[in-house]
């Protein structure tokens, strides 16, 4: 009897926390290197052995969203003359900083140079080389110039290699917020990474997908939320003849 | 229904970075003005399904888990150290740095603050000053019966005095550099001022290594480019207007709910 409404309800709460993602992509289309996310519905069936699925049935399926996941495919490459702004421009490859929780991966390369003269970011966690150690400068090195494999160096010579390193497996890695993601998979260094110096990686959303998922979302939702209106109306017309004819 | 207040974080991130680019371009045209840019970071994440956990006692792995992000915010705001073009003014005390470096000023309070505006004037008492009137380190005094002051690529000044044929130098321009010129905090009037993110100044000569050179009679102007900005804001306006459509979205599912019944 509360079947229908229960299943339709089970898609209202899946579409709510779609549009969530939505929001959170249209949110970031300015954030450095973000990633758009999309949610993934799968059916999950409802097996009521004792009840019985009358012969030739189906049991009954309900809706969640599985999963989400991450577009993998890089941003455009921006502009901004900042010398150690730092892009990627080769699809596949992260930066390694070492944030107080371990190495974490990032793209949004916007460096700076700490008190101390090492590579940061934002938060002034070092940035990385090839070996896991971070890049030390010295304040005579004042132009610093990154080439395509990531070599950084300055008048004085070489400083280190930037290491740019590809886990094996990108849907294992998870979004920590401020750019960063951990990953349990093993990660290999990229031979070629393509780095651009004095630019960063815009996000890579949609602004026109964002908005036509945004609009599906709510259609759905309302579309959905009609299907438990008109079996509302039903059982209520059912109550009232079975009261008719009762009386 | 979180997509309100996500959308909420987006329009205000977006607020900022429209203050940011209304004040790179007021300031177009101040002298020595380093651009500012601000830099987005996505906010914590919920974990819904949590990524690489087991989902059968076979030990069958999750291969991607259900994440939901909760917005956006301002990371930070920080200044694009490029070098501004150089404008003639053909004012002898106008001094712009080609390549690094600060010039300092001691301020009333006795501090020094670091700035790259170079248009310079004298005091009462002939000190070499910055708009403000404060004395420019390590100060330099021009005798009262100089006819002219030349200020070379070594920052030296050299007054030629009156009835006198040979320029005599009365004192040396000093420029400092730091580790981190982001770090600077800045603080108005042209005026920037160490702290413990810039690291400690290095002081030296102008056209020394690792130090720019002193140009008389130009000044830099700002590094501010009107048509990147003005598309930045564009930009900026647009994702504004986008995050208040999810907003209307979310709204118009929430009123759904309530009609429901």
């Amino acid at each position: 009897m509360e079947n229908p409404t229960t299943i339709a309800l089970s898609r209202l709460v899946a579409q709510q926390r779609a549009l969530d993602v939505t929001a959170t992509n249209l949110a970031n289309a300015n954030t450095p290197a973000f990633r758009a996310e999309r949610t993934l519905f799968s059916d999950w069936l409802a097996r009521e052995p004792s009840l019985g699925t009358p012969p030739g049935g189906r049991s009954i399926s309900y809706t969640q969203d599985r999963a989400t996941y991450r577009e993998q495919r890089a941003g455009t490459v921006r502009h901004t003359g900042n010398p150690l702004d730092l892009a990627i421009a080769s699809q596949a490859g992260w930066f390694t900083v070492q944030a107080q929780a371990g190495p974490r991966l990032t793209r949004a390369g916007h460096f700076q140079l700490n008190a101390s003269g090492a590579v940061v970011d934002e938060q002034g966690d070092a940035l990385l080389d090839v070996n896991g150690r971070p890049l030390q400068t010295t304040p005579s090195d004042t132009q610093l110039s990154v080439a395509g494999d990531g070599t950084l160096s300055s008048e004085n010579g070489q400083i280190g290699r930037i290491g740019v390193m590809q886990p094996d497996d990108e849907n294992k890695m998870q979004a920590e917020g401020a750019r960063l993601f951990a990953t349990t998979s093993a990660t290999t260094a990229v031979a070629a990474p393509q780095i651009v110096q004095g630019a960063v990686e815009d996000s890579n959303v949609q602004p026109i997908t964002e908005l036509n998922r945004m609009m599906t979302d709510l259609r759905e939702f309302q579309f959905t939320s009609q299907i438990i209106q008109g079996e509302s109306d039903r059982q209520n017309a059912a109550i009232e003849k079975i009261l008719r004819r009762g009386a | 229904m979180r997509a309100l207040d996500i959308a909420g974080t987006g329009m205000q991130a977006q607020q900022t970075n429209v203050e940011v680019i209304s004040n790179n371009i007021a300031n177009m045209t101040t002298t020595g003005f380093k651009r500012q840019r601000a830099e987005f970071q996505d906010l914590i994440y919920q974990n819904l399904r949590r990524v690489g956990s087991n989902s059968s006692d076979s030990g069958a792995v999750l291969p991607s888990g259900a994440q939901v992000g909760l917005g956006v915010k301002a990371a930070a705001i920080y200044r694009i150290n490029e070098q501004g073009n150089l404008q003639q003014t053909s004012n002898s005390l106008d001094v712009a740095i080609r390549g690094n470096g600060y010039f300092q000023v001691t301020l009333p309070s006795g501090e020094t603050a670091y700035t790259r505006d170079g248009s310079f004037g004298l005091s009462p008492d002939g000190q070499i000053v910055n708009a403000e009137g404060y004395v420019v380190q390590p100060g330099v005094t021009v005798p009262a019966n100089a006819t002219g002051v030349t200020i070379n690529a070594s920052g030296q000044v050299q007054a030629t005095l009156d009835g006198q044929t040979a320029a005599a130098t009365v004192g040396t321009l000093s420029l400092a550099v730091f580790p981190n010129e982001a770090g600077l905090s800045a603080q108005g009037s042209n005026l920037l001022l160490q702290t413990s993110a810039s690291g400690n100044p290095v002081t030296g000569t102008p056209s020394a290594p690792g130090f720019g050179s002193t140009l008389q009679g130009f000044v830099e102007t700002s590094n501010v480019n009107v048509v990147s900005e003005i598309t930045d804001l564009i930009t900026a306006q647009r994702a504004y207007e986008m995050n208040s459509k999810v907003i209307t979205a979310g709204d118009q599912m929430l009123s759904t709910l309530t009609n429901l019944r």
